[in-house]
């Protein structure tokens, strides 16, 4: 296997293993407590691209599914997949590989950086909310006061500290030649 | 699978025949109640909170005994047949993840992946023994860096914002060195990803109860016709 590839599958799994620490990583701020793991998410897309940001977010469902306590509040198992909380797990693969498809695809600096993280935000959503929906029979209005409304303001922050972090970290990558 | 498709049907006999069959199960599979109980206590205020939302938040004809409660009968019907089928599916996810060894559902979902033909199994299986080290390691490294940053008294600092950056910013830095560590270790080891991998066959006594199951499905669905 070319090292460069190998490089990339270490980096993809790396980044797995992060959105797993920060599902137990509370931050209180606003009425519900931020996890940190969609920070992580979004900067998979940006860091890794849109095609080992899908790998890596497969990756961390795939280590969830077989029951290691990945999830938030450190939990595990197929009941996350198949309950309420399945739309925005499977919400990441698409916000990991949005995020990074703008990201690589758009010219500009900050503007495109975030340009994709606020798509990928609501990328989880746009899967989240129509599966609880789907799950809990509740009307439109009902889900989305229950399953989005309340996360808007840490989501904000979240996509604010993944552009930062993003922006402040990819000089290392790039001179550890882990990115191009 | 086939329990999950039965879950996209609203049907009480569905419903019965699946909570029998979770009874049957659980006393079968020997766990016990207080780990079962202690996995489920996270969905249990999640339910609570959902049938409550229908309960009070759903149009209909109100209590006459709790005329004082904007409580309709089609809410309480509607949350508790909605708590029903979430709880016995996510009972049964449960249950299921708890009875599977990691080994037997990495193979089961390797025999999923198997016919994509740009997913290499042992790729895969490289890639979860990873993100499994790396979670350890870098659980240790926030350990490793709260401790730092308590001898020099920066948990004093109130705003949760700048807390976080100065925990997540090293903890990238350190992990990030990890990665060219851990490549060149593989690539010494002459990682080949390209070899075939062998999954065991389903035993055939491991399909009459899948039969069996779909036959009882499909009567179920006979009589609702």
């Amino acid at each position: 296997m070319p090292i460069e590839k190998l490089r990339e599958l270490v980096f993809a799994s790396l980044m797995a293993a992060l959105v797993a620490i920060g599902a137990y990583i509370h931050v209180p701020i606003g009425p519900v407590p931020i996890v940190l793991s969609t920070l992580f998410v979004l900067l998979s897309g940006l860091l890794l691209g849109s095609r080992w940001g899908l790998a890596s977010m497969g990756l961390y469902l795939f280590v969830g599914a077989i029951g290691i306590p990945v999830f938030a509040g450190g939990k595990g198992g197929l009941a996350h997949f198949l309950g309420p909380t399945g739309g925005y797990l499977f919400g990441y693969l698409l916000a990991s590989w949005i995020t990074g498809f703008i990201s690589e695809r758009l010219s500009g600096r900050w503007m495109k950086d975030i340009l994709a993280v606020v798509v990928g935000s609501l990328a989880i959503y746009s899967l989240g909310v129509p599966w609880l929906k789907l799950v809990t029979q509740l009307s439109w209005e009902k889900t989305l006061i229950f399953g989005m409304v309340p996360f808007l303001i840490g989501d904000g922050i979240k996509s604010a500290v993944a552009v930062i972090l993003a922006r402040s970290v990819r000089p290392i990558l790039k001179r550890q030649m882990i990115i191009e | 699978m086939l329990i999950t498709l039965s879950f996209l049907q609203f049907k009480v006999a569905l419903f019965l025949f699946n909570s029998a069959m979770l009874i049957g199960l659980f006393i079968f599979s020997r766990l016990p109640l207080k780990q079962f109980l202690r996995e489920f206590r996270f969905w249990v205020i999640f339910l609570s909170i959902l049938f409550l939302f229908q309960a009070f938040f759903s149009q209909g004809i109100r209590l006459s005994f709790l005329l004082w409660l904007p409580i309709s009968k089609e809410g309480l019907v509607l949350g508790g047949i909605t708590v029903w089928r979430l709880g016995l599916i996510v009972c049964y996810a449960t249950l299921f993840t708890a009875v599977t060894r990691p080994r037997e559902l990495q193979k089961a979902i390797a025999w999923f992946i198997k016919p994509i033909p740009f997913l290499s199994e042992r790729r895969v299986g490289l890639m979860v023994s990873l993100t499994l080290r790396f979670f350890s390691i870098i659980l240790d490294e926030v350990e490793a860096i709260r401790l730092a940053l308590k001898a020099r008294l920066g948990d004093r600092e109130k705003n949760p914002i700048r807390k976080g950056k100065i925990v997540v910013y090293p903890l990238l830095r350190n992990s990030f060195s990890r990665v060219e560590e851990v490549t060149f270790a593989i690539a010494a080891r002459g990682f080949r990803d390209d070899l075939p991998l062998q999954l065991p066959k389903l035993p055939f006594h491991h399909v009459i109860p899948l039969f069996f199951l779909f036959g009882i499905f499909v009567v179920i669905e006979w009589f609702y016709l």
